[in-house]
């Protein structure tokens, strides 16, 4: 082998070690961006499941009123059955602010029922977050309070 | 020396080699640079996208604070269904919001305020920062005898609308007059500013046209995209009026467009929205919803008077839900019709009118209350 084919060898070698290196590398680089992409995912997840919750409270179709004051943390079962009975006329909204999740309404007090105000939960789901939120549940006629919570489960 | 001929061209060959493989490398860590920084751009424009979409969901539900936040320098666009940051956009979906076309810098103004016609129907949420500027002009000395003077001596429509603007917004106020030069209104090298006259009702499009409010002087060099007005043609915030946008075209304004306004929180929608079809867009997404909930309160009062008829209670009566279908009728005339205008919105204001008037009586009689 004549010299300057050796330090051409020489040189291909350097080159091959550094590609490899730099192939390890990079692949290390993209395994820790993948995981800061997965981080990512579950932060915007858990940030949807707080939207959606923070959409139901502040919905006018159920809210308690005294004329132009919200009273917070407030269902009015009179325009609850509104809502429900109305529901079917506009699911293609209510699909764009709750997404695929399913929104119960429980009453726990005086005695326990179940309401259902919103299903688009579907088979298919990697995982679900489920928060519930106390809420008093208002009837107008009789000016009574009942208690209960939103029990609120987004999918991914 | 045909040995050193043979030598010479093998270094020629070994720099040759070096030099393209040496182009090589500098082309792929610049591509790799050059990928970095995009998915870097990108990943910021979609972290804070994500971040202001939780932000603005926040913010139309917190209503009457004025809510500053601080944000990485970017430039953000908005329209009515959408924003953009880096590329990424994300959509507004229903909610009526309503801003400036674009933003720059490094804070975010978010304030939001509930729209009740009577009942709550939405939220509407107005985006803005501190380099944009608002004039609201006090007519005043436009007419003599001096017009609907409040106790202070102002304009009773401006004092209304004055008084409902938080002061961390980057606002002031002169007085309006005939001529462009006793407006006093200087130039501060604003990125946007939008001057806000008064009229009465009688001021229509053949007067927009024919008689634009006066350019302060001291702005008429300023760039035209620059300074936008409205004028509020309309004789009360809480009733129903015209809203005339206008364009700066050299040293004046240029009538561009109009549309209706109903109470005052569609008043101060018009005020931040970017241009009248801004502003027109956002109302159209709030008098879908208000279809919806006009819906909802037609079947609550139609229970409601059931329950108190089985019960053969006094306040049935208030439960026809007359005034209720009333203005069910007129929201989905005006939706059907693809038609906002003025006369519309009178009639929905004048049931807007009966139905609280109604709503009072409930609470006087201690009855449920319809809304």
């Amino acid at each position: 082998m004549k010299r300057g084919q050796i330090k051409i060898a020489e040189t291909i070698g350097i080159l091959v070690i550094f590609f490899l290196l730099m192939v390890f590398g990079v692949g290390f680089f993209g395994g820790v961006e993948q995981k800061g992409l997965k981080e990512a995912e579950q932060d915007a997840f858990e940030l949807r499941t707080i939207n959606v919750a923070q959409m139901v409270l502040f919905l006018p179709e159920m809210q308690c009123t005294e004329q132009e004051s919200v009273d917070i943390d407030c269902i009015d079962v009179y325009k609850l059955a509104g809502f429900l009975d109305n529901y079917d006329d506009h699911k293609l909204y209510y699909f764009s602010i709750f997404g695929k999740s399913k929104i119960t309404l429980a009453q726990t007090y005086p005695i326990y029922h179940n309401t259902t105000l919103y299903d688009n939960f579907g088979s298919e789901f990697t995982k679900k977050l489920v928060t519930n939120i106390p809420v008093s549940i208002y009837d107008p006629v009789y000016d009574v309070y009942r208690f209960g919570y939103l029990k609120i489960e987004v999918a991914q | 020396m045909t040995r050193s001929k043979r030598g010479s061209v093998e270094i020629q060959f070994n720099w040759i080699f070096v030099l393209i493989v040496g182009a090589v490398l500098l082309l792929f860590f610049y591509s790799v640079v050059k990928v970095q920084q995009k998915a870097s751009d990108k990943s910021i424009g979609y972290t804070t996208a994500v971040d202001l979409n939780t932000i603005f969901t926040s913010a139309i539900e917190s209503t009457g604070t004025l809510n500053i936040i601080k944000i990485p320098e970017t430039t953000i666009d908005f329209t009515c269904y959408e924003y953009y940051i880096n590329n990424v956009n994300k959509p507004f979906d229903a909610k009526s919001v309503f801003a400036p076309d674009r933003l720059q810098g490094k804070r975010l103004m978010t304030w939001a305020v509930d729209w009740h016609a009577p009942f709550k129907v939405t939220n509407f949420l107005f985006i803005t920062n501190p380099e944009v500027r608002y004039v609201v002009l006090d007519p005043i000395y436009l007419s003599d005898p001096l017009p609907r003077a409040s106790p202070d001596g102002h304009h009773d429509m401006f004092v209304e609308l004055w008084d409902m603007l938080p002061e961390e917004l980057n606002i002031e106020t002169a007085f309006d007059d005939k001529s462009p030069d006793d407006i006093f209104v200087g130039d501060e090298n604003d990125y946007k500013t939008r001057i806000v006259y008064f009229r009465d009702s009688t001021y229509d499009d053949v007067l927009a046209l024919s008689n634009p409010p006066a350019l302060p002087t001291p702005l008429k060099d300023r760039p035209d995209q620059s300074v936008t007005a409205i004028v509020i043609a309309g004789d009360d915030l809480d009733g129903s009026g015209m809203i005339y946008y206008f364009e700066k075209n050299g040293a004046n304004f240029n009538y561009e467009d109009e549309f209706p306004y109903i109470r005052h929180e569609t008043v101060l929608a018009a005020m931040f929205a970017e241009d009248a079809d801004v502003y027109e867009c956002g109302i159209r997404k709030a008098f879908d919803r208000m279809e919806m909930i006009t819906a909802v309160y037609q079947h609550r009062t139609n229970n409601i008077s059931d329950m108190y008829n089985d019960l053969g209670h006094r306040c049935t009566s208030f439960f026809t839900s007359t005034y209720v279908d009333a203005i069910a009728a007129d929201v989905t005339d005006m939706i059907d019709s693809n038609h906002f205008d003025k006369t519309y919105f009178e009639t929905l204001q004048h049931d807007i009118n009966l139905l609280e008037r109604t709503n009072r009586d409930t609470i006087a009689q201690s009855c449920a209350r319809i809304y």
